[in-house]
Order: C-alpha cells, then sequence, then structure tokens
C-alpha cells in the first residue's frame, strides 16, 4: 500500500516542504530508502524501525520503500525520523491516509520511541502556513517554537506513541498557543544594562548616539580598562525595539543554529554577539559542509562586536567586506546557495597600539612605527566601512567612585527614533532605511551642502589632509548629525562634529 | 690645481671605505700625494706597518683608470658629484676643521658660502615639544636667509628639515650613508625635497650602508658645516652631543632649547645651559648673535618679541579658552568638555577652527596637542 506524509526541510532561512512517500508491498522483507539522502537520514531507517517495535507497532515483514521527494534536494539532518515513521504507519493501514493530510511533520525518533528536539522548527512554520498546511505536529519541546506562527495547530507530542493516537482521534491534544503580543510587550523591560552606569564619556556616548541613529559602524579606541565593551554592550538597548519582521527573520536564523529554546520561543531583543578574536571565517561568514549561519547572521538586526580589531586573522576580517555592503551573505555550496542574512551594526574596539597607551607617552613605549604597525593590520577596504571612530578618554579615579547616573538608554533611545522616523520618510523612494546604506549617487542627492559649508569642507581637506574616501563617510555622518537636530539642511556645526569622528587613518596616526 | 688622473684616484680611494681617515693621512704624509699610493707594489704594502690587514688588502686592488672613469661618469646621471677640496663647491668652511674630509659626494648644491648656517640637531625620539620647536625655529631663521644644517634623521632633525622646506629656505643634510640611500626610509620624501631645496651631502661612496659608526663620523661634518649649533631636545647621554663636542673643538657657538629638568628629554640640553650654552628662547637670539659677522641680519624686520612663537593672527575668546587648556602633551576631547563650559559640539567646532589655522593638531583620535607657544594673562 502506498502512503504519503509531509515534512520539511531549510535551506538558507526558508522552509521547503518534503513530500516523504512510503510503499509497503509483497516481496523479500527489506527497508529501503531513496531521496539525495545525508547520511543521517539514511540512518533514520535503523531508528524508525526499533522505535516503532519499542512502541508496540508490528511493522510487517514486507518490502519497504521510502522516498523523500522532490528527489534532487539533499535532506539533512534528523527532523525526517517522525514523518516517515507515520508514512510507514500509514502505509501499513496502522493510520486512514486522510488522517494525516493538511499536516506537516518533523521530529528526530529515540530508540524507545520519544520525539527529540530538531533545528529550524520556526522556518518550517513558516513555509507550512505558506504552503496551506492546516497542522504541525512536532516534538514537544519545540511546541512553542512552532507557535509562534498563529496560522497553524501547532502540536507537541511526546512519544510516536501519543501522536498515532491523536491521528487516530482517539486523544486530543490542544494545540499550543503562545501569546506573542504580551511576549512583545513585555520585552523592553528586560533591559539590564544602560548607558545611565556610564558616567562622563560624554563624547563616547554622542559618537554612538550618532551610529546607532544612522546604523553607521563604529571603532572604538582606548587603552585597556577604558570600557570600550561596557559600551558596546549597552548599544542594542538604545537601538530602535524590534519589529514584528525583524524579529520573525531573526528568529529563522537562531532556530535554525538550534539556539532558541523552551524559554526563548522568538528573539524579542537585538542581538549582541561578540566572538572570540580567534574565530575562523567560516564561524564568522557562516558556512560548512552543512551551511549553518555564522556569527554575522546571528547579530543580523543587532551588534556584531569585535573587540581587539587587530589580533583578528586578516583572512577572518576581509570576508565581512561583502556581508558589510550587501546586507547579506550567500554561501555556495556544491549542494546549493545558501542566503542568510547579515544587517548587523559593526562594532570595533581596539588598542591604539601594541601595549595599549599611545599617546600617553608616559606609559606607551611604543615607536611611531609600531603604533603605525599596528594599525596597518587591519586593512583598508575594512577601515572605509567603518564610518565613525572614537577614543575612549582616561578613566580617572573620580570617574570611577563617581555616583552621578548619566543619561539613561531610553532617552537617548528616544531621540534616535525621531532621527530613524525622518531617515525612513526621507529614503520612502530610495530603498533604503538608513543613512549608512547610502551609495555615492545618493549622497548627492541627499546630502546636499550649501556654499558656507562647502567652503568649511574645502578647508578642512587641505588642511586636515583628508582622502576622498573620507568625503563620502563625512558627508553620510553629517546626515545623520542633521537628523538627529531634526533639521533637513546640513550645518556648519553637524560638519564640525562630522570631521571629528572621521574615521581612523594611518596617516592621521603618531605623525606630530 | 687638481689633474682628472688625480681627481680619479682620489674617487677610486674614496670607495675604499676600509682604509681609515687616519691611515690615509699618514700615507698621505709618508708618501707625499695620492699618484704615489696607488704605485706602491704589493710588497711595500705589507711592509707598510702602521694600517691594518683589512686597508691593506683594499690598497693592494689594481687600479683601473677606464673602469674608473666610466663610473665616475656615471655619478651625474644620478644627480651626484664628487668634490675635493680644491674644488669651488666644496664648502670652505671645512677647509679650517682639524680633519675635513678628502672628498665629498653631494646632491644638490653645497652650502653658500655667503650666507650664516645654523645646524637644528637633536633626539630621535623627540616629543611633540621638540618637535614643534626645531620646526618652527628653522622655519624663522630660514626665512631670515639662514641656511639649515641637519643630519636627515628621524625626530628633530627631520622637523628641522620640514621647517625650512616650509618656509621655502635653503636646507641642507649631511647623512651616514650613502647618496643613493635613504635612512631612515620614512624620510624618503624629505630627502628628495632637500635635495631640491638644498641638498644632502655625504663622504661616503654611493652605496655605502648606513653603519652606526658612521653617525659620529658624520656629525663632525655638520659642526663644521655650520656658524651655530642648536640643540632642542637630548638625552643625558645623546649622539647629538658629540655634534656639541666637535662643535665646540671648532669653535662654533652653541644654543640649547631650555627644558622642564623632569623631561629626560631635556636634560642634555639643560646640562649644556649649565656649562655655558646659550639658552634660546626666539630665533632672535640666534640671529642676533649671527648679525655681528652677516651684517644684513642686523636690520630688523618686526619688533622682536618676547615669546619664540606668539599668534600673530587674532583668536577669539573661545579660541584662547580652548588653546589655554591644551598644551604638548596629548589632551582628550573629552577632558576639554569637563574643563570648559561648551557643549561638545562647540568644542568640536573650535577645535576645527584652530586646526585649521594649524594652532592645534590631532595627534590621534580626539587627542589634541597644541602647536603654538600661548601667553595667556
Amino acid at each position: 500500500m502506498f502512503s504519503k506524509t509531509f515534512c520539511a526541510t531549510t535551506h538558507g532561512i526558508e522552509g521547503i516542504p518534503i513530500q516523504v512517500e512510503a510503499d509497503v508491498s509483497d516481496g523479500l522483507p527489506c527497508f529501503d530508502m531513496v531521496g539525495f539522502l545525508a547520511s543521517e537520514v539514511k540512518e533514520a531507517k535503523e531508528r524508525v524501525r526499533i522505535a516503532l517495535k519499542n512502541s508496540e507497532f508490528r511493522i510487517p515483514p514486507k518490502r519497504i520503500t521510502i522516498n523523500l521527494s522532490p528527489a534532487d534536494i539533499r535532506k539533512e539532518g534528523t527532523a525526517f525520523d517522525f514523518p516517515i515513521a507515520i508514512a510507514i504507519l500509514v502505509a501499513s493501514g496502522y493510520i486512514p491516509q486522510e488522517n494525516v493530510k493538511d499536516c506537516m511533520m518533523v521530529g528526530e525518533l529515540s530508540l524507545d520511541g520519544h520525539l527529540q528536539r530538531v533545528n529550524g522548527v520556526l522556518p518550517i512554520a513558516y513555509s507550512a502556513a505558506i504552503h496551506g498546511f492546516k497542522r504541525f505536529i512536532l516534538p514537544y519541546d519545540n511546541a512553542k517554537e512552532g507557535a509562534v506562527v498563529s496560522e497553524l495547530d501547532v502540536i507537541g507530542v511526546r512519544t510516536l506513541q501519543e501522536a498515532v493516537e491523536y491521528l487516530l482521534g482517539g486523544r486530543i491534544i490542544e494545540p499550543t498557543f503562545v501569546d506573542v503580543d504580551t511576549l512583545f510587550a513585555t520585552t523592553e523591560k528586560i533591559q539590564t544594562e544602560d548607558f545611565a552606569d556610564l558616567v562622563g564619556q560624554k563624547l563616547m556616548k554622542r559618537a554612538v548616539e550618532v551610529a546607532v541613529a544612522g546604523m553607521h559602524n563604529i571603532a572604538i579606541i582606548g587603552p585597556p580598562g577604558a570600557g570600550k565593551t561596557m559600551i558596546a554592550k549597552r548599544i542594542p538597548g538604545i537601538m530602535p525595539p524590534l519589529e514584528w519582521n525583524e524579529s520573525m527573520e531573526i528568529s529563522k536564523v537562531y532556530s535554525i543554529a538550534g539556539m532558541l529554546g523552551e524559554d526563548q520561543v522568538l528573539v524579542q531583543q537585538r542581538p549582541f554577539r561578540s566572538p572570540h578574536h580567534t574565530i575562523t571565517p567560516t564561524a564568522l561568514v557562516g558556512g560548512g559542509r552543512i551551511p549553518t549561519p555564522g556569527e554575522i547572521s546571528l547579530s543580523s538586526g543587532g551588534v556584531l562586536f569585535l573587540d581587539e580589531l587587530p589580533e583578528f586573522q586578516t583572512r577572518t576580517l576581509e570576508v565581512l567586506r561583502q556581508p558589510l555592503e550587501e546586507k547579506n551573505i550567500t554561501i555556495t555550496r556544491l549542494q546549493g546557495n545558501y542566503t542568510y542574512p547579515a544587517n548587523f551594526m559593526l562594532v570595533t574596539a581596539l588598542n591604539p597600539c601594541k601595549c595599549g597607551y599611545y599617546p600617553d607617552r608616559n606609559r606607551c613605549s611604543c615607536s611611531v612605527e609600531q603604533v603605525k604597525q599596528y594599525l596597518g593590520k587591519i586593512s583598508r577596504p575594512l577601515l572605509d566601512r567603518i564610518d565613525i571612530c572614537v577614543e575612549t578618554s582616561p578613566v580617572e579615579y573620580q570617574d570611577l567612585t563617581n555616583t552621578v547616573q548619566g543619561e539613561s538608554s531610553a532617552s537617548i533611545q528616544k531621540r534616535i527614533l525621531q532621527a530613524r522616523k525622518l531617515q525612513r520618510e526621507r529614503y520612502e523612494d530610495a530603498g533604503i532605511y538608513y543613512n549608512a546604506l547610502l551609495n555615492a549617487k545618493q549622497i548627492k542627492k541627499y546630502c546636499r551642502l550649501e556654499r558656507e559649508e562647502e567652503k568649511v569642507l574645502e578647508n578642512a581637506f587641505s588642511t586636515l589632509n583628508l582622502s576622498a574616501r573620507a568625503y563620502h563617510r563625512i558627508l553620510k555622518v553629517c546626515r545623520t548629525i542633521a537628523d538627529l537636530a531634526g533639521e533637513e539642511r546640513i550645518r556648519k556645526e553637524h560638519l564640525y562634529e562630522a570631521i571629528s569622528y572621521r574615521s581612523l587613518d594611518k596617516k592621521y596616526w603618531g605623525d606630530l | 690645481m687638481i689633474t682628472e688622473r688625480e681627481r680619479l684616484m682620489w674617487y677610486a680611494w674614496s670607495k675604499k671605505e676600509e682604509i681609515g681617515y687616519g691611515e690615509t693621512r699618514k700615507l698621505l704624509l709618508y708618501y707625499g700625494n695620492i699618484e704615489e699610493l696607488y704605485r706602491l707594489s704589493k710588497e711595500e704594502i705589507t711592509q707598510i706597518p702602521w694600517i691594518s690587514e683589512r686597508a691593506k688588502k683594499r690598497m693592494m686592488e689594481p687600479y683601473e683608470e677606464e673602469t674608473e672613469y666610466n663610473a665616475y661618469m656615471k655619478l651625474s646621471k644620478v644627480g651626484a658629484h664628487f668634490i675635493l677640496p680644491e674644488d669651488e663647491a666644496y664648502p670652505t668652511q671645512l677647509k679650517q676643521m682639524y680633519d675635513p674630509p678628502w672628498f665629498l659626494y653631494y646632491k644638490g648644491d653645497t652650502p653658500a658660502l655667503d650666507l650664516p648656517c645654523v645646524a637644528i640637531i637633536g633626539a630621535r625620539a623627540c616629543t611633540a615639544y621638540g618637535a614643534t620647536i626645531a620646526k618652527e625655529l628653522a622655519k624663522k631663521l630660514a626665512t631670515r636667509k639662514i641656511q639649515i644644517i641637519s643630519g636627515l634623521a628621524k625626530g628633530i632633525d627631520g622637523y628641522a628639515h620640514k621647517g625650512a622646506l616650509e618656509a621655502g629656505g635653503r636646507t641642507y643634510g649631511v647623512i651616514g650613508s650613502g647618496l643613493s640611500h635613504c635612512y631612515p626610509k620614512e624620510n624618503e620624501y624629505l630627502y628628495e625635497e632637500v635635495s631640491k631645496h638644498g641638498g644632502i651631502l655625504s663622504e661616503y661612496p654611493m652605496h655605502s650602508q648606513a653603519i652606526p659608526f658612521h653617525f659620529p663620523i658624520r656629525n663632525r661634518i655638520i659642526a663644521g658645516l655650520s656658524d651655530s649649533i642648536v640643540v632642542v631636545e637630548a638625552k643625558e647621554k645623546s649622539g647629538t652631543l658629540i655634534t656639541v663636542d666637535s662643535g665646540l673643538e671648532q669653535g662654533k657657538d652653541i644654543y640649547a632649547i631650555p627644558g622642564k629638568i623632569t623631561d629626560p628629554l631635556s636634560i642634555g640640553c639643560n646640562r649644556l645651559i649649565q656649562n655655558g650654552a646659550k639658552l634660546v628662547q626666539s630665533a632672535e637670539d640666534i640671529i642676533e648673535e649671527l648679525s655681528v659677522r652677516y651684517p644684513y641680519l642686523q636690520k630688523k624686520r618686526k619688533k622682536s618679541k618676547q615669546q619664540m612663537i606668539l599668534l600673530d593672527e587674532e583668536v577669539t575668546e573661545e579660541e584662547k579658552c580652548i588653546l589655554k587648556e591644551l598644551d604638548f602633551e596629548p589632551i582628550h576631547l573629552e577632558q576639554l568638555l569637563e574643563r570648559t563650559s561648551y557643549s561638545i559640539t562647540k568644542v568640536m567646532e573650535i577645535l576645527f577652527v584652530l586646526q585649521t589655522k594649524e594652532f592645534v593638531k590631532e595627534i590621534s583620535t580626539n587627542y589634541y596637542i597644541r602647536l603654538v607657544a600661548f601667553a595667556y594673562h
């Protein structure tokens, strides 16, 4: 007898429905599986057979053939165990075929018939809803994750036995329900790290505010212990709250990476990822034989913080160049192309020199060449993608003992929201969301300078020895500063400020 | 007059670096002239007791006039010249030395006779203070047509040359390597500029490397070329002091820029002042002394001022307020915010304007130094 059930596999951050076909017919007893299977899928054979046996289902000694179609997509992962088992049961006559129609199933089977959690449930649930499925049966541990998609009845089951009873109508399992709205409403209160903890550092706070307002990448320079990491950690807290679509997109990535759990069914806060500098290029951008999202995708919508930038391997940093421009990453492997989002804000921290104290000559013993060499490790093209650069001020004892609170994250965020709103309105037709994304042509259109301001910039070029590349960066940052001030026209004071944030350049370094 | 034949012989001799200055002197005293030295047979050379084995080896090398002639002619292709004391281009000042160089290689020009020469020298690892003073001093002196001599090294030397070039003056570098080597590498641009607006001199053959012991020897030439020597920054034990010693032997005027007594880079200078070097507060202090020998300097252009560098242009109250807080030690923008009552944007604006006026420089992100001396009341 022939039967079919449905499950899905992930490709990038999208789910693709897969049809599981089972045929049980006369002939020598055997169990065959076809359909471009990875080895862990081939192993499903044993798990399914024994799980069925231990769940007290007798498999007839017949010729069983399983086909996973479409047969040209490579199937990976363990989510197929459960639908295969059900397909066999349907083909063997335990469950009527019509009971499994419109029903998406995923789950890994353990030998005793329990369903284990799998990764990538969220994108699968999404595509199930799009493809018109009504029910989604999945391991109990994954139920909440799947329930975020409210168009589906999400049924979490613990064992194979339970699932069969449910499908036969003998057991009623309430669809899992997650109240997404209240989930979102409570998010804002979870903030633990606040800019109010930061005393002084006015310049730093201001620079960060500008950076976030325009989603400019930022480099924070400072000696060890000056609070660079402390600042970086607080950046997600002043970004605009996550919107539903953004949260979904980020959650999908986390779902595929297996980083969503019982207690966190959705990513509700902007991510903050801080990989160690020994990270490999693959771990950073994603990849592997079976492509998985890397740190840049996990930080999408939030902050990717690279501490000790010059310590990263050059090759690791170079792979960032393309995603920084395109805001997504496409990984090409033998099996196909996988696209993951990479819409992150890059925050980097670095010491000004090897010993970390330049330009404090009392403590720093590096020669000018050494200082230049330290910075020289970072490639020009990467530096060109960092719009803002600030240096932390020396921390004095009074600062540490000071109990005065700084401005809170909430009030900074308010200004940022205002600036973002202006940007969204302005770029409605341009297809971008914030100033950092402006290209050369758009800069000409949106960052027009009046004659007086033009003169200031011209003057800056000749006296400060700016590079042509710095020109566009300064204009973009200017635009953001004007937006923060709520002004359409870029004024002189905006220009002055943007110039003092100009990005790090080797030639400014060290030469007196 | 020197014959072309002798000139070629000296040229060939100049390439035998292993033969020391003193050895050449003794050889000449004993054998009379350069031609005689080439006539010596191998046996005769081996029997000379007072020269080193390495020098003997070089002396035994056969002399081929044609090869030397070809090599000599090639010098002009790279803009280099080879001169002997008998030549007009040879700086006359050097002839008064106890040990004038037997020959000189140079690019560009040699210092003009009728104009004063001042050497500005100092530490390689200098501070912002030293760098600014060296540059400004060179600028001021160069505008009065004074030729600036230095060693084209890192630090003070480099800034002295830069200052002179900025003022459009003439400046000369005496280097410790062959002319075809630029040491240190980062001064390559400066090397080109100095050879265009002045000249580069060396006692070493074209491809000679910059070997440490060359530098103290070339220092005597710096001293020899100059009327006065100004030391800007020097540690207690510094190569700069070798130049000073050799200057003292030659009877040159020594000047020193004072510094804080706590600053290790000023110990050398302060010690010099203690021992009788003239303390310099402004370029006028040097010009005044020089004007005795060079009357054209007596004509004062403007009323001389007490401070070495004072702001000529008017600065606004706001700018003054910021300048007051700045120093030669780098100061962070955040510190400026704390010490003044201005907003971030205002401070940034003032700093920008001061930078365009070149009163202030951002030496590293958000760290600023003051480039000018500033008298506030």
